[in-house]
């Protein structure tokens, strides 16, 4: 019986077919003339070499110190615009010195509407409210002062995007 | 980051090749049934080679997967359509030469299993792969597929003992209930 399996197995192995030489030839040469697969290192080099090629690119024709300025600037430019100190003005010619309010978060007085008389009257003025400065919010992007999660989530939405297409495509492959 | 560095699976396409085509033929029968199904292989594999991952599985086990999927499309299409199943591959088709009666008495044995068996023994002599080759492909265990290629085997051993004592009680009547010798080897 140990003799008549190991035969079995031997005339299945020994027995199988075996492709015509000028069909498996065929075949061969439709495979190596398709070239070799595309590695995804060979992708990522890509990729690097194309964002490598655009820096230099730019740094050639000073488009990196002018991108660095405007960065810069655009950082300045809310801060000079509203951390404005107003040491001298009409209103502080004519009315008593500035003394800031005892509670900070004081509820906002108009300036337009003075407490005491008019100019030049003599009488007692109530202390100096100045304009309340536009509050600068974080999350808004300077100059167009978007705000900062629509761009957020516009590349959010794109990653999403990216990785579900990816992963369909993995199952298709799978499910060759 | 394995798959960063996945080299081409059809790098040697020989071998790969004679293994689809002898589990094709396992299948299906020797012949242009299971060159077509060769040829769709190898065309699938071309154009998804590049989403081969190694850390799936070597590029035979990729390939025979191609290969069931493909081989169940061309047996469902067979059963659908009869009348072009191809007659007797082995017989007076050119380059398709049988060695001995004992291979002729293999195909209609083989043929009586059931699918799944079949599928084992064509994986396993056909395609030449391990237990774990073959679990991986079958998704299974590998202590299953070697219990279902045992009782596959097992089976297609008592086919041939049985057609064994029928050609030997066809030769001499007198007889019935003769077995002498390898029913296998008759």
């Amino acid at each position: 019986m140990k003799d008549r399996k190991f035969d079995l197995e031997t005339e299945l192995r020994t027995g199988r077919s075996a492709p015509r030489a000028e069909f498996a030839q065929a075949l061969v040469d439709e495979v190596r003339s398709s070239g070799p697969a595309r590695s995804p290192l060979g992708r990522l080099g890509l990729a690097l070499a194309l964002s490598g090629l655009i820096v230099v690119a730019l740094a050639s024709f000073g488009g990196i110190g002018y991108a660095s300025s405007s960065a810069s600037h655009a950082a300045k430019k809310p801060a000079k615009q509203h951390v404005r100190v107003v040491k001298t003005s009409a209103a502080h010619a004519q009315y008593a010195p500035f003394t800031p309010p005892a509670k900070p978060k004081a509820p906002f007085t108009p300036p337009s509407q003075p407490t005491g008389g008019a100019a030049g009257t003599g009488s007692t003025s109530a202390p100096f409210t100045p304009p309340a400065a536009p509050q600068v919010k974080s999350a808004e992007l300077p100059f167009t002062g978007l705000a900062l999660w629509v761009p957020l989530a516009f590349g959010l939405a794109i990653v999403s995007i990216g990785l579900v297409l990816r992963t369909r495509g993995r199952r298709r492959d799978a499910t060759l | 980051m394995r798959s960063l560095f996945a080299s081409d699976p059809l790098a040697n396409p020989e071998p790969l090749i004679r293994r689809v085509y002898a589990f094709a033929a396992y299948r299906l029968g020797d012949g242009p049934d299971a060159e077509d199904v060769t040829s769709e292989v190898f065309e699938r594999a071309l154009r998804y080679r590049d989403s081969y991952d190694r850390s799936k599985g070597e590029p035979v086990a990729w390939l025979l997967g191609i290969a069931r999927s493909c081989t169940s499309a061309a047996l469902a299409a067979r059963a659908n359509n009869p009348a072009t199943v191809h007659d007797s591959p082995e017989i007076g088709t050119p380059g398709f030469e049988d060695d001995s009666v004992r291979r002729l008495s293999l195909a209609p044995a083989l043929a009586q299993l059931a699918e799944r068996d079949q599928e084992l023994v064509a994986l396993r002599f056909g395609a030449d792969l391990t237990a774990a080759q073959m679990a991986q492909i079958l998704v299974s265990k590998t202590n299953t597929v070697e219990v279902a290629l045992h009782r596959a085997l097992a089976r297609l051993r008592s086919i041939l003992e049985s057609e064994g004592e029928h050609e030997q009680s066809a030769a001499d009547p007198r007889k019935p209930s003769a077995r002498a010798g390898s029913p296998e080897h008759a």
